[in-house]
């Protein structure tokens, strides 16, 4: 009754081991080592190469590090709080009130999370950017409207554009609170408001305060946004780009130590959000379900109003660049009038930028779902000591900006066999290591929701433990590992942060072309690019709510 | 004879003993029941024998044949789940044919054998559905179906029917006795209700802290609880301490009582009486030796089938009564007086604890 459920009690070695070893090998070779990489290079003297705590002390006391440290702490804290503050109250709405269209905000949320990262930036400039049209209306109007450019864009891009995590997770936890609750609260005298932040937030705070933490995480390692609008605005992945670049030929000690400290501020913000939340897990009962409030007349046209501005304001970027992208050109200028012009040159230009992406992006999501597979059964039904390292170790990508996790692949794969810079293998494997813990998990979560004793009634029938998994653990898994896999690919395509660095000619991608594009004002290849990646990512979206039960909720 | 025999078994998770030192023997055909609390170690115990735990110590034999050894794959067991544990993506057919294209069994015969058992449990109709469209009584029609079509060497069934509402689970309990006697297959039944244990074993095993407390029929594990433990779990009792009524003689709710000798060598504070509720007469004579002895009602609760009434006798607690529910007894309240009578022959005497033995 209360013993573990163990397939077999006895640790004895058998295929699921070597499953285990393959899977720290991989872990401590694409991730540890490069890790470990950075951190030491950090305490390393660049002229003579000695130990040195120099990098850290410059990093932590000139003002030129000072500042751009503070500079992402703002960007950090106000994405997050710009994304809690459109994401509740419009997953309040949605959970509690009767909304049409209902299926399109979700969507249109879904499409602004999956959307690559930088366009949101680009398209911003294009309307409120110096020479934007808005900028342009408003001008004529005789008010000079204050530019994007600079922190207050960068917040704004960033709120639009992480949301979707607050509002999807909270959104799902509201859903799934027992009814009870909020009536007994109400039986024992609370107003709705009280109601609100008493009982309902409280036990949704799990959930919104992970979907918080995401965005902060993010916000910070974002490198495109920043770079594209920041302007003299710096932030840490900024100048560790900067720098790394720069310091090229040379020993990148400075770049690494900032690398070093982003990956402390993100490890910070996930354990403070750990320790706010505790134990403070609630089980969601599915006994009484909220139902949806009719909202009358004005309420229900302010809650109508409100909802669709959120995702419309999200999910402009996306138009615009689609717009774009149709507009005629000459050669980097718009000619005035629609047409192909911008897909002619992208395919006669940069076909091998487009095939590049899928090539890779396939690889790496084939790697992903594989491992997903593996590493999630292992995480999940063998309860060893080494598989919950492994769980843990899984953690670290998330608090790892792109940019870092590409110093470290240059610092670790740049010589003798390893030596794989410039090669495609290496923007494989480190889309492969970056995603692979959304995999996992993705591919966990199908798992826990399969009993253990399916397999079980399977193995006492008569099927080996092997046979078992392929015949009846697979098959059931199938659409979560399908819906898990186009999540992949979908981040994979979009991936800019550690590509920049990785990238040469050969290899380059749609989006380190599209931000290169974007740098040389080619705004019409790099709308047709991104508009090639949106409708892929799209058509993935549309796949994984095929082929999840949880619907949008596969997307966070 | 023994079919199946457990010799030893110990099994620890950390610190934690969960089975210290189980021997059994179950016959052949014999319907078996480990019965106990949560935590006791019964499903730790059949899920050793169904290989799913490898104990630490101890042997497994089945029809003689040690299979400590083997895989659970290979043993040949049939396992009915609690939580039915049907594939879901099979349908009934598939399901319950899943054991026998394990032991690559010609294609005609499978189809055969699936459609016989099929129709014992009376799902015949329902071969081509899939699970989700069956219910829960239904669905787990089908893991029987599934376990018993491999002709298995034992049939394991952990709290089969513990996920099922009341009425069904009285339905289902039949049939799976009636079916396991026309099979006459070998049986080893997980549970913690007390009352379908009795009504459907030949032999009763119950169990506590991962210790066998007593195995035997039905009839003598209520009847004749080897410990106190036994006397608790298994039906509702009451216990009463014997106290010493004046000049070393014993009593019984503060009236003089015979008892037997080994009762009487012990020292009056260190035995328990108990005494059913059933047992207890109310507002009647004494019909032989015993004690009669006034209370006062505290509770009166009328199920249907009975009366039970929470009684207080002064200065000794409350003890559990069962009566017939006459026009008299209906008419109980709170606070009426009435009169107990207990025979002697009804009592039974424990050495004191939580586990002390039964005093002969």
């Amino acid at each position: 009754m209360s013993g573990p459920r163990t397939m077999r009690g006895s640790a004895q070695f058998d295929f699921w081991s070597l499953i285990m070893l393959a899977a720290l090998a991989i872990v401590g070779a694409l991730l540890l080592w490069p890790i470990a990489q950075v951190l030491g290079l950090g305490f390393l003297d660049a002229e003579t190469h000695t130990f040195t705590l120099t990098n850290y002390i410059k990093v932590l006391t000139h003002p030129y590090y000072l500042g751009a440290i503070w500079n992402t702490m703002l960007v950090g804290v106000g994405g997050m709080v710009g994304a809690c503050l459109l994401g509740v109250p419009l997953a309040y709405c949605t959970a509690r009130y009767v909304i049409k269209g209902r299926g399109v905000i979700t969507t249109l949320a879904v499409l602004a999370l999956v959307s690559p990262p930088f366009i949101g930036a680009y398209s911003w400039i294009v309307v409120l950017g110096s020479n934007g049209w808005l900028t342009q209306q408003i001008k004529a109007l005789g008010v000079a409207l204050p530019t994007i450019y600079g922190m207050h864009g960068i917040i704004l891009v960033f709120s639009l554009k992480f949301f979707p995590f607050v509002y999807l997770m909270t959104e799902s936890a509201l859903r799934n609170i027992n009814r009870s609750f909020e009536e007994a609260a109400e039986n024992l005298g609370c107003t709705p408001l009280q109601r609100f932040f008493k009982v309902t937030l409280p036990l949704v705070f799990p959930a919104t305060s992970s979907g918080a933490i995401l965005c902060f995480v993010l916000s910070i390692a974002d490198f495109g946004t920043p770079s594209i609008i920041g302007r003299d605005f710096r932030t840490l992945s900024t100048i560790a780009y900067n720098q790394y670049t720069s310091e090229m030929g040379g020993t990148p000690t400075m770049a690494v130590s900032i690398s070093m400290l982003m990956i402390v501020i993100s490890m910070l913000a996930v354990l403070l959000q750990r320790h706010m939340i505790g134990k403070r897990r609630y089980a969601g009962s599915m006994t009484s379900l909220n139902l949806q409030k009719r909202g009358t007349g004005l309420t229900s046209a302010a809650i109508h109003a409100f909802c669709y501005a959120v995702v419309g304001l999200a999910t402009l970027p996306i138009a615009v660049v689609v717009y774009t992208s149709f507009l005629q050109t000459k050669g980097p200028v718009f000619s005035g009038g629609f047409g192909l012009n911008s897909y002619a040159r992208v395919i006669q230009e940069v076909p091998e930028v487009i095939a590049n992406t899928f090539r890779f992006s396939l690889l790496a999501t084939l790697l992903i779902t594989v491992a997903g597979v593996l590493m999630s059964y292992i995480i999940v039904r063998r309860e060893t000591r080494l598989a919950g390292f492994l769980d843990s170790i899984l953690m670290v990508p998330y608090v790892v900006p792109g940019v870092v996790m590409a110093i470290g692949f240059l610092l670790t794969f740049n010589s003798g066999a390893l030596d794989l810079v410039g090669t495609g293998s290496i923007i494989v494997l480190i889309l492969f290591i970056r995603r692979l813990p959304y995999g996992v998990r993705a591919t966990s979560s199908v798992l826990r929701q399969i009993k253990p004793s399916i397999e079980e009634a399977a193995v006492s029938l008569g099927a080996s433990p092997a046979k078992a998994f392929a015949t009846v653990t697979v098959p059931l898994m199938m659409p979560g590992v399908i819906a898990g896999a186009m999540m992949s690919f979908i981040t994979a395509i979009n991936e800019l942060s550690s590509t920049l660095l990785l990238y040469t000619a050969p290899t380059a991608t749609m989006p380190v072309r599209v931000y290169n594009a974007v740098l040389d004002g080619e705004f019409g290849i790099a709308a047709a690019l991104s508009t090639i990646l949106l409708v892929s990512s799209g058509l993935c979206v549309y796949g994984v709510m095929h082929f999840s039960q949880s619907k949008e909720n596969a997307f966070v | 004879m023994s079919h199946v025999e457990l010799k030893n078994i110990r099994k620890a998770y950390g610190s934690h003993v969960a089975l210290k030192d189980v021997s059994l023997n179950i016959d052949s055909g014999a319907f078996f029941t480990l019965l106990g609390p949560s935590g006791c170690g019964k499903t730790t115990l059949l899920r050793a024998i169904a290989g799913f735990h490898q104990q630490d110590a101890g042997e497994i034999l089945l029809a003689g044949q040690s299979i400590g050894h083997l895989g659970a794959n290979k043993r040949n067991v049939g396992m009915v789940f609690q939580d039915f544990a049907v594939f879901p993506h099979l349908s009934v057919f598939d399901n319950v044919a899943f054991g026998l294209v394990q032991q690559k069994v010609p294609a005609a015969e499978i189809r055969q054998r699936v459609q016989a058992i099929l129709t014992t449990v009376q799902l015949a109709e329902n071969a081509d559905r899939m699970p989700h469209q069956l219910s829960g009584g239904q669905q787990q029609r089908v893991g029987l179906a599934r376990a018993m079509v491999i002709r298995p060497k034992v049939l394991l069934m952990d709290e089969p029917l513990s996920n099922l509402d009341a009425k069904l689970r009285v339905e289902l309990r039949r049939d799976i006795r009636s079916l396991q006697q026309a099979f006459g297959i070998t049986t080893v039944y997980v549970t913690h209700d007390q009352e379908e244990a009795l009504s459907v074993s030949d032999q009763v095993c119950v169990m506590h802290d991962g210790i066998v407390q007593q195995v035997g029929s039905p009839w003598d594990v209520y009847n004749r609880p080897a410990n106190r433990f036994v006397a608790t779990f298994v039906g509702s009792n009451n216990f009463i301490p014997l106290t010493a009524a004046g000049a070393g003689q014993p009593g019984l709710l503060g009236q003089p009582l015979v008892v037997p000798p080994a009762v009487r060598q012990r020292q009056a504070g260190a035995v328990v009486a108990s005494i059913r509720p059933e047992k207890i007469t109310v507002n009647e004579p004494l019909a032989g030796d015993g004690v009669r002895v006034g209370a006062v009602v505290r509770q009166a609760m009328f199920t249907g089938r009975e009366l039970q009434l929470t009684v207080e006798v002064t200065g000794h607690g409350l003890l559990d009564v069962l009566t017939q529910p006459n026009a008299a007894m209906i008419a109980l309240k709170p606070g009426d007086a009435l009169a107990l009578a207990i025979r002697t022959e009804d009592l039974l005497y424990f050495a004191p604890g939580e586990t002390g033995a039964m005093l002969q």
